[in-house]
Order: structure tokens, then sequence, then C-alpha cells
């Protein structure tokens, strides 16, 4: 097994090692099913029910679908946990706002094309916000993340010629048909969703996203062995961004007003995390499912309750919850589960791989200790 | 003209001077052994030369190139490898995930062919980790971390390899198996530097050998005349730890920790 030089082991190509991946990942399995059953709901939804109570419910929740998958992309893979992407959900809101008002849109599908537009402004507001918070680490990171929401929702308040301050912004109403008014906001929050999503999957399965992994695991490391981890972290932290405006963008025109204190709001990043650590932190599925599972909670809670803030109540419950018993969150728990059982299984079924010893090779006692 | 030349490192931890102008040369094709008592400055030195520290003051060259501002980045892509005293592998990646981590340190022509399936595949017979390929690196127990951190940097194929500690915790018959591979690589032309306090793995496999004594190196030459010098006898006596390498390996993990490694805690 010792045969064989460094350099000459690559040269020759056998059958089996051909239909390998170059960089090898764990296998998607069922995942892909899932998606296509859950896609295929998601866009048959809003015919089957078209109350326009419950699709707002489902048009807030694709977006936080797409925010916390957005926040996923960053702190879930790096492990720096950024509490300040509410800056690119307000940026993505205020430049939508600010840019229909200027370019005069007329309030139809239009300024839906703005959206893109949106989510590049947050990324560019990423570069200096990322650039300033990622020379720092673990807790001093988070702290500052919050550092610039305050600052932003300060300059919100502030900015009067561009934001008109604490009046706050309102975007073109479209004059559609109350029927279908929710379908085309359905849609355009759908979009965002799915597109992040992917995203995610991509980042998932390539180098990039191995590379972030390898942060989270040991930075220095990770470093010392060639990964240019600033540059890394920077592209996840604009990457994030540009979701997270796609994601505000939508928001806005869809409620048609917005005030400071509603797009730069600290439970935003509260809520965009606990969706992800009940999921499952790192994972692709784990932020959709928080966000599905708890958005319409609160959104119900709301409509309860009204909106005296029980579903805060509920949220600090929830999250002693998890931390309790679902620490590292619904799909890892379960996937793990499953794994264990399929192996159990097999074990049982076939004969046991013999337990070759890990640590005896070849015995050459040339030395002892 | 020389391979790695370290001179003149200095380096202060606050009131501990760890490197007191420590010099270090290592021919191009050797296995040269770095031993000391705990705190003389051996994984300072290495720290020093991977970037991990500044040196407050001093020279390294390597290959001939002056390296002014060494960074953990750019000296692994100069092809310097190095592994730790406390392993340090990715604990959430799969094994054959672990070995592609460094695929961005080598230069693109290149990464095909040293990254291939093959390779890999390789690579993990050699540390005769192959059937665990798909198991998370958390999983491992230390002495296959240990292969497993060697594995990553082999990836690489570096010119230099330097190793902390490569038999500290390592049951007898795997450190007899690390020597081989050490010594096997050796004969490909790959160069070791090697941090150890097992004195019969470095007098085994080493061609050379530098004897670092309180931040300064005392002594160089081959394991005979090493071994038979009074100075090292005192150096490791007067420093009151004669039975340092039992007591590595007995804990299972790093022993008392050298004062002068905080760059090690991440």
């Amino acid at each position: 097994m010792t045969e064989g030089v460094l350099s000459e082991a690559g040269s020759s190509v056998t059958p089996d090692s051909v239909q390998r991946h170059r960089l090898p990942h764990r296998r998607p399995g069922a995942g892909f099913g899932v998606a296509a059953v859950g896609l295929a709901i998601a866009v048959a939804f809003p015919f089957v029910i078209s109350n326009p109570a419950i699709t707002s419910i489902g048009i807030f929740t694709l977006l936080f679908v797409c925010a916390a998958s957005a926040w996923n992309m960053f702190s879930g893979l790096s492990g720096y946990i950024a509490l300040g992407n509410t800056v690119f959900f307000g940026v993505g809101a205020y430049a939508i706002a600010i840019g229909a008002e200027h370019i005069h849109l007329r309030a139809d599908d239009s300024v839906f094309l703005l959206v893109p537009v949106a989510g590049l402004v947050a990324g560019a507001f990423a570069l200096p916000f990322g650039w300033l918070a990622l020379r720092t680490r673990r807790h001093t990171f988070v702290v500052i993340t919050i550092a610039f929401f305050f600052i932003f929702q300060l300059l919100a308040y502030n900015l009067g010629g561009l934001t008109k301050g604490a009046a706050g912004m309102t975007l073109p109403v479209p004059q559609w048909d109350p029927v279908t008014y929710n379908i085309h906001f359905y849609f355009a929050a759908l979009i965002v969703a799915v597109a992040t999503v992917l995203g995610a999957w991509l980042i998932h399965i390539s180098r990039f996203g191995l590379e972030l992994r390898t942060i989270k695991d040991d930075e220095d490391r990770a470093r010392g062995l060639g990964v240019l981890t600033e540059r890394v972290k920077m592209q996840a932290f604009v990457i994030s961004g540009i979701f997270t405006g796609l994601a505000g963008g939508v928001y806005a025109y869809f409620v048609g007003s917005i005030y400071p204190p509603d797009v730069f709001v600290a439970n935003f990043d509260v809520t965009i995390a606990i969706m992800t650590f009940l999921g499952g932190l790192g994972t692709i599925s784990g932020p959709v499912l928080g966000a599905l599972l708890l958005e319409p909670l609160q959104q119900y809670f709301t409509l309860r309750f009204s909106a005296n803030g029980v579903y805060l109540i509920a949220y600090g419950v929830l999250f002693l919850v998890i931390i309790r018993f679902l620490p590292a969150g619904i799909v890892p728990t379960v996937t793990k589960g499953i794994r264990a059982y399929l192996r159990g299984r097999t074990e049982r079924g076939m004969t046991v791989l013999p337990a070759a010893a890990p640590d005896q090779p070849d015995p050459l006692p040339t030395s002892r200790p | 003209m020389s391979f790695l030349e370290v001179r003149e490192a200095r380096k202060r931890f606050g009131g501990l001077t760890a490197l007191d102008g420590a010099s270090l040369s290592v021919r191009e094709g050797s296995i040269t052994g770095l031993i000391g008592p705990n705190g003389s400055g051996k994984t300072t030195m290495l720290n020093v030369i991977t970037g991990y520290e500044k040196m407050d003051a001093g020279q390294l060259e390597f290959c001939d190139r002056r390296l002014a501002k060494p960074r953990p980045d750019r000296i692994c892509m100069l092809g310097i490898g190095r592994t730790f005293q406390l392993t340090r592998i990715f604990g959430s990646l799969t094994l054959r995930q672990n070995l592609v981590v460094g695929s961005r340190a080598v230069p693109h022509a290149r990464r095909r062919e040293l990254y291939s399936p093959e390779r890999l595949n390789w690579l993990l017979d050699f540390i005769g980790l192959r059937r665990l390929e798909d198991e998370r690196g958390s999983s491992l127990s230390y002495g296959q971390r240990k292969l497993l951190e060697l594995a990553i940097i082999l990836a690489q194929d570096p010119k230099l390899v330097l190793l902390d500690e490569p038999a500290g915790g390592i049951n007898p018959t795997l450190i007899g198996h690390i020597a081989e591979h050490i010594r096997e690589l050796n004969r490909k032309g790959m160069t070791f530097l090697v941090v150890e306090h097992n004195m019969e793995f470095v007098m085994g496999i080493c061609h050379e050998i530098t004897v670092m004594q309180q931040g300064r190196d005392i002594l160089t030459g081959a394991p005979e005349v090493v071994r038979n010098d009074p100075r090292v006898l005192d150096a490791y006596l007067g420093g009151a730890l004669e039975d340092e390498p039992e007591e590595e390996s007995a804990s299972g993990s790093r022993g008392p920790a050298p004062a002068a490694d905080p760059g090690e805690s991440r």
C-alpha cells in the first residue's frame, strides 16, 4: 500500500474513478425529490388558496426563506454569527423605494425589475460593512454587526433628503384586481426564494462552500493551507447581502410603505437566526424548513392576538426548546437518525465489515517511545 | 547556499524570550531534526518559519529567496507544509474533503494532477484510512488525525514539510509506520524538518539534528555526534524534564505546553 510516487499516482485513470466528482461531497440523496415536490406545492399554493390573508402569509414566509437562506450562506457556513443582516434588508427596501420614486415607474410588474438592483445595492453596502466587521472574530464580530444595524437605522432617520426620515417612504400602489393582487408578489417572492436556495446549493457543492466550512472549523489552519480566508469570507458576506437585499426589495413593494424602524429592525436578525438554528445551521434545507415553520406561526400569532408581540414569547420558549432538545437543528438530527437506521439495517442484512484496526498498519518497529 | 535558512531569529512574548537569536539550516533532500527541552523554542521556530508568528528580528530564506514578511498562506504556496503539535484537521468535513482543502495553494497547472481522484485514493491508502473516506474528521482517533493531517500536507506535494511532534501520543507500531513513510517520501526527494521529543525516532530518521536550548541553537550535527555531546544531556537534564516523551504518549495529547506558543490557541 505504500507503493508509488507522489506525483505519479495521478497519471492513470480508472473507469471507477471517472464517475467521481472532482470535489468530493456527500451525495444529495432524496433532497432533490423533496425540493421538486416542495416547489410544485409552492407554485400551486396561490391558485388553490386565494384568501389574501393566507397568501400574504405565504409571501412573508417566502421572503423569510430567502433571508434565512442568505444568512445561512455566510453565518451558517463560516460560523461567523452576523446579526446585522437587517442592514441589507433595509438597504434593499430603501433602494427600491428611492429607485421607484426617482424613475417614476408605473406601478405594475415593471417595479419588480428593480429588485435585482436592490440586491446589488445591498451587496455594494456589504463591501465596506464586511471590510470593517470581518477584521474581528467571534463575539466582537457579533457586536460590530449589531452596531452596524443601529448606524443604518440612524442614517435612515437622519438622511432625510434621501429617505424622508421618520416620515417613511411610500411606493407606488399597483391597480391590480384584488383577487389576483397577491399573486404578483407571491411569484416575485417565490422567484427570489428559489434563486436564493439555488445559490445556497451551488455554494454547498462548490469548493467555495468547502472553504467556508474550513473557516468554521479552523480558520487559521485553513489559511495555512492556502485558503484565502479573507477573500472567501468577504465574498460570502457580499453574496449573503445581495440575496437579503432581494428580499428587502420585494418586501418594500408589497407592504407599500417603509419606515426606518420597520426595515432596520433587530427582530429581523433574531428571527432568521432562530429559523436557521431550528432547521439546521449550515444545511441547505435547514433555513428553508425553519422559515416555513416559524413565519406562518408568527403571522398566526399576530392575526390572533394582534401585533402586541405575543409571538416573541413563543419565540423565546422555542429558542430554549431548540437549545435544550435540538441543539443541531431539525435537519441534521433527522438525517443522522435516518443514516444510523440505514446503517444498522445494512449491517444486520450483510456481513459486517472486518474491523481492521486503524491504528495498526504494517508493524515496522523502527523505534519505540 | 541553503534550502531553508533561519538566521538569528528573535521572538519575545511579553517578558518571555522564546527565540533568542536562534539559527537553523535545512539542507535540500535531508531529514533534519530539531530537538530541545520543553520551552526551548522549537514550536516557536516552526511558527516564525510558517508565518504564524512574526519574528521580532532575524532573517528567513527559502530556496535562496529572502522572505521578509512570511504569511501562512504565502508560505504554503511556496511549498512549505506543516503539521501541528495539537493536530488541526477539519472536523466537520469528510476525510476526502479534508484532503482537498489545500488545493488552492498549488499552481493551477498542477491542481488537476495533484487532486485527481486517483491520487486522493492513493493518499488515503497511504495513511490507511481509505475505508473511512466518507466519515467526518471529528470521528477519527488522535493517531488517525495525525495521519490525516500529514496526508492533507502531502496532497500539496510540498518541497519542505515541517512536522511538529509527529510521534507524540501515538502508539509504537504506528510510530514505526510514520517513520517508514517519512523515509520513503524523503527518498523521493521531499525535505523534512522534524520537531520531536522521542529520541529514538529522531535519531533513527534524521540525517542532521539541531539542538535548541532557551531560544538558542546550541549544537548542530549528525545524530551520533548529538547523541554523545555532553551539552545535549545537560540541556535536557538541566531542563528537569527527563521523562517527557512517556508523559506525552500516556496522556494521549499534548503534554505540558511549552510556554512559548500562544499562537496555537486558536
